[in-house]
């Protein structure tokens, strides 16, 4: 028994490494909807409507607080039981992830937004802004560059939870090296590889995200 | 049913529990080890942070429990391996949350502390930690929140925690929509219940500051 079989790399990187294409789409397409839904939520969570504001901020604690691989089984296979339709896999995994960090982001928004000074509006609206253009002229703009960062953060870790999708069976990443080391009988070696791929976006993410940072960094 | 759900909350806040606590041990002194003046440790402390932190915890616990009794000729039990896992991925976290902390506690002080004659490490131990750890309890607690969460992934590798008796209750009942349901606001009611407590003592923190 060889201590790391490198051939099996050898022959199987380029299968790996469609499965991680696979993951930065399904991460990037899910970071989309789940910024889409976090933006409206983060309204809802600072209306004035007492109704709305609790709806939001119920939805927050529920999207936090409920594990990931959860939400995936619950969607996938809870709920068509309830409503007598099955979501393909691919819709499943993006609306889970999506539905997941919409809960964080709402939260980075509202962070974003409330910290732009009072002020600002105030100014704004004396101008004669509408409360709409003041939000699309004054505050988002330089909301912007606080939540830049922490968005950042969040795809990072998409991109790793990103992995439990495979319990749906979406052919990502961590479902192809699963299935490699199940027909090669090389789990050391194919999951140090995958390790390795996630690694590599991670750190890369990472990396574009902290130049960003710097490059966006409010002048006060 | 009950019994079998409640065996299965009790092991998954063993495994978050005990994950956390070895992460906690683990992971301070990975703090130190990070702020080394020394190029080599510093830079071990920097390379295991950035792995442990860019590896998706589900790799790691499939690495750990088909992988490694494959080298080692050792096989563990899912608990160890998800525990093991678990600690591996959050001390990495918590390194950074702990470096944060005691970063965050002004050089001045250790200055004062040194001209009275403290030494390096009563300074450390008298001044600097007791202070850090204040600030280092809330984010400590979000990385339990999380610790909770991700617990359930060591379902996969048969664990009995909350999600597998969930996945062992459908199958004998075959009553996906209302067994999930019934886990969710299981697992909805821990992680709100820890994040409420997380925010009290955050705030009575603030109180004496």
């Amino acid at each position: 028994m060889e201590f790391f079989d490198i051939n099996v790399l050898r022959e199987q990187y380029g299968y790996l490494a469609i499965g991680a294409i696979y993951t930065l789409g399904l991460t990037s397409l899910s970071m989309l909807f789940g910024i889409s839904i976090g933006i409206i939520i983060s309204q809802g969570r600072m209306t004035k409507n007492i109704f709305i504001r609790s709806i939001s901020s119920v939805y927050v604690d529920v999207m936090r607080g409920i594990p990931l691989l959860i939400l995936l089984i619950w969607f996938f296979y809870g709920l068509p039981m309830l409503i007598d339709y099955s979501f393909s896999p691919l819709f499943a995994g993006v609306a889970c992830l999506s539905l997941k960090y919409s809960g964080y982001l709402a939260e980075t928004f509202r962070a974003g937004i409330q910290a732009i000074e009072k002020g600002q509006s105030e100014a704004s609206f004396s101008l004669g802004f509408s409360k709409l253009q003041n939000l699309r002229r004054i505050v988002i703009p330089q909301a912007f560059r606080i939540v830049i960062p922490p968005i950042g953060n969040s795809f990072v870790s998409m991109l790793q939870d990103s992995s439990m999708v495979m319990i749906v069976g979406i052919w990502e990443l961590m479902k192809r090296g699963n299935s490699l080391a199940n027909s090669t009988l090389k789990p050391f070696e194919i999951y140090t590889a995958v390790g390795a791929f996630y690694l590599i976006m991670a750190i890369s993410a990472s990396r574009i995200n902290r130049y960003l940072e710097r490059r966006l960094k409010l002048v006060r | 049913m009950t019994d079998a759900f409640l065996a299965g909350i009790l092991m998954t806040l063993k495994v978050s529990a005990l994950s956390m606590l070895l992460a906690i041990a683990i992971g301070l002194p990975l703090a130190f080890l990070r702020m080394s003046k020394r190029f080599i440790p510093r830079e071990a402390g920097v390379i295991y942070i950035e792995i442990s932190r860019g590896i998706p915890i589900l790799v790691l616990i499939f690495w750990v429990y088909y992988g490694i009794p494959i080298i080692t000729g050792f096989a563990m039990s899912g608990f160890i391996s998800g525990v093991v896992a678990m600690t591996l991925k959050y001390a990495g976290y918590l390194a950074e949350i702990f470096r944060a902390g005691i970063e965050a506690i002004k050089t001045g002080q250790k200055e004062a502390a040194f001209s009275l004659g403290f030494s390096k490490a009563q300074t450390m131990r008298r001044i600097v930690l007791p202070q850090a750890f204040r600030i280092i309890i809330p984010p400590t607690g979000s990385a339990f929140v999380g610790a909770l969460q991700d617990s359930a992934l060591v379902s996969i590798i048969g664990v009995n925690d909350l999600m597998r008796q969930a996945q062992l209750a459908v199958a004998y009942l075959y009553r996906p929509f209302e067994v999930y349901t019934a886990v969710a606001v299981l697992y909805l009611a821990m992680t709100i219940s820890f994040t409420k407590i997380n925010d009290y003592i955050e705030r009575k923190k603030m109180v004496i500051e």
